[in-house]
């Protein structure tokens, strides 16, 4: 089974925005709707897309902290995967990211284009917002642009909107919310 | 036999306190606080319950919750004991750390102490119930019999059952921090023992391999 936007027409990213702007929710604008449709006409990859809506600004990404993330925030060392030099694959991150070995060898960072979403899994640590275009284009990914349909983890991918991110991201690139 | 008294969330013991700042999650539903959980219980009026749940402090959802204008479901007084326990059971499972300081409590007697409440405290001067006191201790004796070791963290499908181990939950925030201490806790203890006594679910086949 294939993506099938109608499926899931409150997590495309455009008509999020547009609901922003238009509706009654109370969600930040995510991202450049008309670079992100334009982005999927044409059959761009998620790389591209991400870079062509981070070069248009407004263009953002959630996480909420571990008790690990914001000692590093404090520490003004950005944030780090469990394992900046894992050999995950996107999948292996979106799949077995709850296993004990991710710790071993996860180099990915969770967050989502959705601060709603971000902020229902606080632990009481942060939540932060993270400038992608600060973040190489090379270096983030949306797993539901990259997984097949019959992926565990594309679903949810879709559904909680996570932007992956590989390796680190600098502390530039972050604003503590709360 | 020892006893040990807490109210305040800001003096010792103050986890045990209802309003101590440890988010739960019941029925895929997260809740800033066991009282947040509770109040909201009240109710069987969805906007009620989305109220209290949206509101920030746990006081704030206790007056809620308490607002006379507010129509308490037929049932409450014979549900309320069950969803408390349901409240506290979910808090110390997902909160390791709280866990392990109820277990080392052992056989002290717990007491919320405080002249404000007959019901769920000892009324100040001993003569009430404390309900809350006898909750922990039922919790804390249950779990007591249950594991071999005190340190113990529960795999995420006993201490989450409803949250699915593909949900981004697991790779930030609580979860993550969930998943940290568990993990260290089954990386460094002997692992098929720990298998064995706590299969994975259907739902979460192959996790340890």
């Amino acid at each position: 089974m294939g993506f099938h936007p109608e499926l899931f027409p409150d997590r495309i990213p455009g008509f999020k925005v547009f609901k922003a702007k238009f509706g009654s929710q109370a969600i930040e604008p995510t991202s450049n709707p008309i670079e992100f449709v334009l982005g999927a006409l044409l059959g761009l990859t998620e790389r591209v897309t991400l870079a062509l809506a981070a070069k248009g600004g407004g263009n953002y990404a959630y996480r909420s902290l571990t008790s690990a993330n914001a000692e590093s925030l404090a520490a003004g060392k950005g944030i780090f995967a469990n394992a900046p030099g894992g050999s995950w694959t996107l999948e292996q991150h979106l799949i077995h990211g709850s296993s004990p070995k991710s710790f071993l060898n996860n180099p990915w960072i969770a967050t989502s284009s959705d601060i709603n979403v971000a902020r229902s899994f606080s632990s009481g640590n942060g939540l932060i917002r993270i400038d992608l275009s600060k973040i190489s284009a090379n270096s983030m990914q949306r797993g539901w642009m990259n997984l097949p349909g019959s992926s565990a983890g594309y679903h949810y991918s879709i559904w909680q909107q996570e932007v992956s991110i590989f390796g680190h991201i600098p502390q530039n690139a972050i604003k503590i919310i709360k | 036999m020892e006893e040990i008294r807490f109210y305040k969330v800001s003096e010792p013991y103050g986890y045990f306190s209802n309003f101590s700042p440890h988010s739960i999650f019941i029925d895929n539903e997260k809740w800033n606080t066991v009282e947040h959980y509770f109040q909201a219980s009240k109710f069987n009026d969805k906007e009620i319950k989305k109220k209290i749940q949206l509101i920030e402090s746990p006081m704030q959802a206790a007056i809620e919750g308490r607002d006379k204008k507010n129509i308490l479901r037929e049932d409450w007084e014979l549900v309320k004991e069950n969803i408390m326990y349901k409240a506290l059971k979910c808090k110390f499972t997902q909160h390791p750390k709280l866990m392990h300081n109820l277990l080392s409590t052992k056989n002290c007697i717990i007491i919320e102490h405080t002249e404000n409440d007959n019901y769920w405290g000892d009324g100040g001067d001993g003569k009430g119930k404390n309900k809350l006191g006898v909750l922990l201790m039922q919790i804390r004796d249950e779990l007591l019999k249950q594991v071999d070791d005190e340190l113990i963290v529960f795999p995420p499908w006993i201490a989450f059952p409803t949250i699915s181990q593909y949900d981004l939950f697991w790779r930030m925030g609580s979860g993550e921090e969930y998943l940290t201490q568990w993990s260290k806790y089954y990386l460094a203890t002997n692992t098929i023992d720990y298998r064995n006594k706590y299969p994975e679910t259907k739902e979460w086949e192959g996790i340890y391999d």
